[in-house]
């Protein structure tokens, strides 16, 4: 029955994912300036140098000079089948750098979303069973301070106090080169956000299933605090956490992009934002596709974990 | 069957809720004593404290704003409100076991109803899982839940109220406890599924000579099912009789009252419905943290006198094991 239920749903994900597509493509041809130039190797400097001849014979080469929709039918085409192009400015395959890019971010995102959930989740818990007390004081103020803290900023704070003031963790580097040690401080900086999220709506929904009739009789069973509150409550208050986790997905995906690229981690995000400095128009069509296919996906599979969880919506 | 030691006893026990209109007296003073194998029903209007009375036996008033500020609940020996956490959960779902008015919220809607029999089985007789799951099985057939077998792997959602209350007696009885307190268990039910639940708990009770309090508005329950009745009024106890001699020969005003309010067949069969509430009394239950200084139901009272304003009826024997608090001889 669950297999049905997820082909159905991969179906329905087909439209999503051509609109990412198109939204990729146009996002490579709506930024301003000239692959050709860029595809050069010349800067805006070097435009006027440029003999118009030679500009258009380069222009013909990359099919830029095709009609858009011919562009997009033969760019979608390709990557349907994994072929992102070549690269016009390393004239290495987009594939391949999305490829070698991909481990970091990957890595980086089910890092952060572990500590985020475990992280928020507890607060969330500590907060609520320990209403009004000492503990939830304080779980609530991580929170707030925690939402209310851009990404970016709080990367750089943390790079300055236990990268540079107490030099704990690289300044920036990959993973092949410190290991765990460069993935810490990018994986705090992004994970504050959403664990701050999950916590509050972790407190709130477990507050509120807690004072339901269902609580009451598995108190009257005679079952530990702990049974109660993680067993009979935490499985009834999980469902619109998790919700509020898959939306959580998105906002990573943005922090990761400016946070790998503060920490020079070599990941999806760091490709993107070189490929817009250099106009590279398919390694920026290439990076956005991606991480948009990875955003449904994860979309799709917070619907079929939600059904999982709670045996009501198996329909 | 009343003349052997007493399973459960409650003295005095007075439960508070601190609230901003101050100081809720929802149970101010109740003693009563149930045996094995008896049925001692609690009645009383909506908000008499019926609840929260039954709830304090197991420690189970939210707290805050719920307090246990006096009394005692004495059980095999031991004084239940003053006894530590670890030893009031081994007591709990075990030696005394309770059933909520509402079928529909009790149960949890996550856990398989296997799940949640077994639940108690493994907490408090050290069961394995696979003996828990066989004894929950049991147990759906005793509560006689056709295809039990199947049950085990259903849902709450998946079945009617009848069948929750049937599945919540059945947590209950699990670990054959001594004691268990019904909480109006009937009331959120059609009128032809009360009758079987009331049936299989009187069943259930003579096959394992379980004391049950049961909890109810209803004097047609009470008349059904009940050894001895305690009629309650304003967080107070005001009569405590036999059945037979409290519906004979009632000797508080309020229960002659609760007594004039069943609804009648006439009245039935003109589309009222059965279970409605007791609210034929004229007048309403006094807010509970605002009583009189005198008797609580003086204004609703058609035999009030000046004293009844200005003491407290004394809770006193009227005839042999009848009890109750008025200031007036009712006549039979
Ligand atoms: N959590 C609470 N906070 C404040 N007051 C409460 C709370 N729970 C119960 N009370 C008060 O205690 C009194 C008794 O309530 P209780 O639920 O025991 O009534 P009841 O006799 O069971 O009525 P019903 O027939 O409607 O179930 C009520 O006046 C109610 O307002
Ligand atoms: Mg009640």
């Amino acid at each position: 029955m669950l297999t049905t239920v997820l082909l159905r749903r991969l179906i329905f994900s087909i439209p999503t994912l051509l609109g990412v597509a198109t939204l990729a493509f146009m996002l490579g041809h709506m930024s301003p300036g000239d692959p050709a130039i860029a595809a050069m190797g010349l800067d805006l400097e070097g435009y006027s140098s440029v003999e118009p001849e030679e500009l258009e014979r380069v222009r013909e080469e990359l099919g830029l000079n095709k009609p858009i929709l011919v562009q997009y039918v033969g760019w979608l085409t390709r990557a349907l089948q994994g072929d992102f192009g070549t690269s016009y400015v390393s004239t290495i395959e987009v594939s391949e750098l999305v490829f070698e890019a991909l481990p970091t971010t990957m890595l980086l995102l089910v890092m952060t979303m572990s500590v985020s959930i475990v992280v928020g989740i507890s607060l969330g818990i500590v907060s609520a069973v320990f209403k009004g007390r000492t503990g939830d004081y304080i779980a609530r103020m991580i929170a707030i301070i925690g939402v209310s803290t851009p990404t970016f900023w709080f990367a750089l704070v943390l790079m300055l106090c236990f990268a540079v003031a107490i030099p704990i963790f690289p300044v920036n580097g990959s993973f092949d080169e410190f290991g765990w040690k460069a993935m810490a401080l990018p994986t705090m900086a992004i994970a504050l956000h959403p664990a701050a999220l999950i916590a509050r709506m972790m407190r709130s929904s477990m507050l509120e299933v807690l004072s339901h009739d269902m609580i009451r009789t598995a108190t009257a069973k005679g079952l530990s605090r702990w049974r109660v509150y993680m067993v009979h409550g935490l499985r009834n208050a999980i469902n619109p956490v998790i919700t509020v986790i898959g939306f959580q997905f998105a906002n990573l995906m943005g922090g990761a992009v400016a946070v790998e690229f503060i920490f020079s981690l070599p990941g999806l995000g760091s490709l993107l934002i070189e490929g817009i400095y250099e106009k590279d128009i398919l390694v920026i069509q290439g990076a956005v596709l991606v991480i948009g296919v990875a955003f449904a996906l994860s979309n799709l599979l917070v619907d079929l974990l939600y059904m999982i969880i709670d045996p009501r919506i198996r329909i | 069957m009343d003349a052997q030691a007493p399973v459960l006893e409650l003295k005095n026990l007075e439960t508070h809720f601190e609230t901003r209109d101050g100081t809720v007296r929802a149970v101010d003073g109740v003693s009563y004593s149930v045996g094995a194998g008896e049925t001692l029903a609690v009645v009383g209007e909506s908000g008499c404290g019926k609840s929260v009375l039954s709830l304090s036996i197991l420690r189970l008033i939210p707290n805050p704003p719920g307090k246990i500020v006096g009394g005692s609940v004495m059980f095999g020996g031991e004084d239940l409100t003053q006894v530590s956490e670890e030893r009031i959960r081994v007591i709990r779902g075990n030696k005394i076991s309770m059933i909520f008015q509402e079928p529909m919220t009790s149960l949890n809607p996550m856990m398989t109803i296997g799940k949640q029999i077994s639940e108690p089985l493994t907490q408090h007789m050290g069961l394995s899982k696979k003996q828990a799951t066989n004894r929950a099985q049991e147990m759906l057939d005793l509560v006689q839940i056709p295809d039990s077998k199947k049950w085990l792997g259903g849902y709450p959602h998946e079945m009617s109220g009848g069948m929750r209350q049937r599945v919540m007696i059945a947590i209950a009885l699990a670990c054959d406890p001594k004691v268990l307190i019904a909480d109006e268990p009937t009331t959120a039910l059609d009128v032809t599924i009360q009758a079987q639940i009331l049936l299989l708990i009187r069943n259930l009770q003579k096959k394992m000579g379980t004391a049950v309090i049961m909890v109810t508005h209803d004097l047609g329950v009470v008349a059904e099912v009940a050894d001895r009745v305690v009629v309650m009024y304003a967080g107070r106890k005001v009569e405590e009789a036999n059945v037979k001699d409290l519906f004979a020969n009632p000797q508080h005003p309020y229960t002659i009252g609760l007594m004039t309010a069943i609804p009648r067949l006439d009245k039935i069969t003109n589309g009222d419905d059965l279970n409605e509430r007791l609210t034929e009394i004229p007048g309403v239950v006094l807010p509970l943290y605002d009583l009189p200084v005198g008797c609580a139901f003086a204004d609703r009272c058609s035999f009030t006198t000046d004293k009844c304003r200005t003491d407290k009826p004394v809770f006193e024997e009227k005839s042999p094991s009848h009890w109750a608090a008025c200031w007036q001889e009712m006549s039979s």
